[in-house]
C-alpha cells in the first residue's frame, strides 16, 4: 500500500496526468493564438526536463493530502503512514512551503505534514493529491437555500469561477461539491478533481449540471491557456459530486486545479 | 524592452531579483535600500535537485498587487509573474511599471535557465528570501505594456 501511495505522489510531482496531456494535445491540434500554442508547448517540454534533473515539475509543490478509502484504512495505522509519508516526502526535492500556522508565518524549514483523510463513499481506492496556492488560493464556497434551482446555482457561481480560474495555471480542471455540512461540500469539491477529464457523472441531472456549468464558463470566459485574453483553452473540464443536503438549503463549494492536475488515484 | 507592446514575446537574459509575500513585508517594514535596479520575479524557488535553484516558476502576481506602489516608489520598472491583475492595479503601474508574463506551473523549465544567484537577504525565510538571479534566455510575454494594454 505504501509503496502505491509512493508512487502516486512522485507522479504527482513530475507527471502531468494522461488525461491532461490528452487535453493539451487536442488544444495544439487546434486553431489557436501563437502565445497559447507556445505556453502549452512548454508545459510538454518542462515535464521532460523536470524529470532529467530531477526537479518537481513546479516549484510550488504545496500540501500533500492522502486519501483512503475506509475499508483500506481499517487496516492501517494513520500515524504510521504520516511519518512514512513524511520520509518520502524529503527525498522529492519538495519546496519547504509550509509555515507553522496562517497567523505564525514562520518557514517550518523541513516541510511536510501530509494531511490524511478517509473517504467512506470510496472502495479499494488510495488517492494523492498535491495543492500548489495558484489553485488552493482561488478554492470558494457559496451558499444557496432550498428552493434554488440549478439555473440559479450556475448563475451565482459561474462569474466567481470567470474571475477566478485565469489565476490556476489553466488549463483547469474544476471540482464542484454540493450538499452535507460546510466541510463536506468543500470535500466533495476536492473528490471531484480525481475525475478524468471528459468523464461526467452517472447520474443524469449532476452530469447535465456538469455539462451546462462548462458550457457557461467557457461561453462567458475568453480566457485560456494562463489565462491568456483570447485563448481557447482555459477549461478541460468540470466534475462534480454530491450528498444529500438540508431542507432549508446547501453549500456549495468549487475547488481549481491547475494543468498539472496533481490528483492521482489507484484501485488496490 | 519597457516599450514592448503587450504580447509581445522575448527571451531575457540578465538579472532578476526574486520577491513574493514574506520577501515584500520585510522589505517594506525595515526601509530596505536598493542598490541596484532590477526586474523583480515574484518566485519562491524550490532549492533542491541538480538545478541551482531546483524548481522557479512565477508566483500568482494579484497576491503581490498591493505592493505595487512600493515598488513604484523605489523605482522598480518591471515586474514578472503569473495569471491576470485587477483593473486598478493596472491603472495604478500605467507608464510607471511593466508586466511581463512567465508561463506558471513550469519551474523546472525556468529552473533551467537559472545559471547563478546570490542571497541579498532574508535567508531564514527559505523560499521567501531576497535573491539576486542571473539568467539566460528565458523565455516571457509582455502581458501589460506601459499603456496599460493587456493580454492577461
Amino acid at each position: 500500500m505504501l509503496d502505491v501511495i509512493k508512487g502516486l505522489l512522485y507522479k504527482s510531482l513530475y507527471a502531468i496526468r494522461p488525461d491532461m496531456k490528452d487535453y493539451i494535445r487536442s488544444c495544439l491540434e487546434g486553431e489557436i493564438s501563437d502565445i497559447e500554442r507556445e505556453i502549452l508547448e512548454i508545459y510538454i517540454r518542462n515535464e521532460n526536463v523536470s524529470q532529467s534533473y530531477n526537479v518537481p515539475l513546479c516549484q510550488d509543490t504545496g500540501l500533500v493530502t492522502v486519501y483512503l478509502s475506509h475499508d483500506i484504512a481499517k487496516n492501517i495505522t494513520v500515524n504510521e503512514l504520516e511519518k512514512e509519508i513524511a520520509s518520502y516526502m524529503k527525498t522529492l526535492n519538495m519546496r519547504n512551503s509550509q509555515v507553522t500556522s496562517p497567523l505564525v508565518h514562520e518557514n517550518m524549514g523541513d516541510n511536510q505534514i501530509p494531511f490524511i483523510k478517509i473517504i467512506s463513499s470510496w472502495q479499494d481506492m488510495v488517492g494523492v493529491q498535491v495543492s500548489g496556492a495558484g489553485s488552493e488560493l482561488q478554492g470558494f464556497v457559496l451558499t444557496f437555500t432550498g428552493s434554488s434551482t440549478t439555473k440559479d446555482i450556475i448563475h451565482a457561481i459561474v462569474p466567481e469561477v470567470i474571475r477566478r480560474f485565469p489565476k490556476s495555471c489553466p488549463p483547469v480542471m474544476i471540482g464542484v461539491g454540493m450538499g452535507g455540512t460546510l466541510a463536506d461540500a468543500a470535500l466533495l469539491s476536492k473528490l471531484a478533481l480525481f475525475r478524468k477529464i471528459g468523464q461526467f457523472h452517472s447520474d443524469e441531472v449532476v452530469s447535465q449540471f456538469e455539462r451546462d456549468l462548462l458550457s457557461a464558463i467557457r461561453e462567458q470566459s475568453d480566457r485560456g491557456a494562463q489565462g491568456i485574453v483570447g485563448g481557447q483553452c482555459g477549461v478541460a473540464h468540470v466534475a462534480a459530486e454530491y450528498v444529500p443536503s438540508h431542507i432549508a438549503g446547501f453549500h456549495v463549494a468549487v475547488s481549481f486545479q491547475c494543468y498539472l492536475t496533481r490528483s492521482w488515484w489507484s484501485h488496490v | 524592452m519597457f516599450d514592448a507592446q503587450a504580447g509581445s514575446r522575448m527571451l531575457y537574459t540578465g538579472y532578476l531579483y526574486t520577491m513574493r509575500d514574506g520577501t515584500l513585508k520585510r522589505l517594506i517594514n525595515d526601509s530596505f535600500q536598493f542598490t541596484d535596479i532590477f526586474p523583480v520575479y515574484f518566485c519562491g524557488p524550490s532549492f533542491k535537485g541538480t538545478l541551482p535553484l531546483g524548481a522557479c516558476g512565477p508566483t500568482t502576481t494579484a497576491r503581490m498587487e498591493k505592493f505595487f506602489p512600493w515598488l513604484i516608489e523605489n523605482g522598480f520598472r518591471v515586474i514578472i509573474g503569473k495569471g491576470s491583475l485587477s483593473r486598478n492595479a493596472i491603472d495604478a503601474i500605467r507608464g510607471k511599471m511593466v508586466y511581463w508574463l512567465a508561463v506558471g506551473g513550469v519551474g523546472a523549465f525556468y529552473g533551467e535557465r537559472v545559471k547563478y544567484y546570490e542571497t541579498v537577504a532574508y535567508e531564514e525565510l527559505g523560499p521567501e528570501a531576497l535573491l539576486k538571479v542571473y539568467v539566460e534566455d528565458m523565455p516571457l510575454f509582455v502581458g501589460v505594456d506601459k499603456w496599460g494594454n493587456k493580454v492577461i
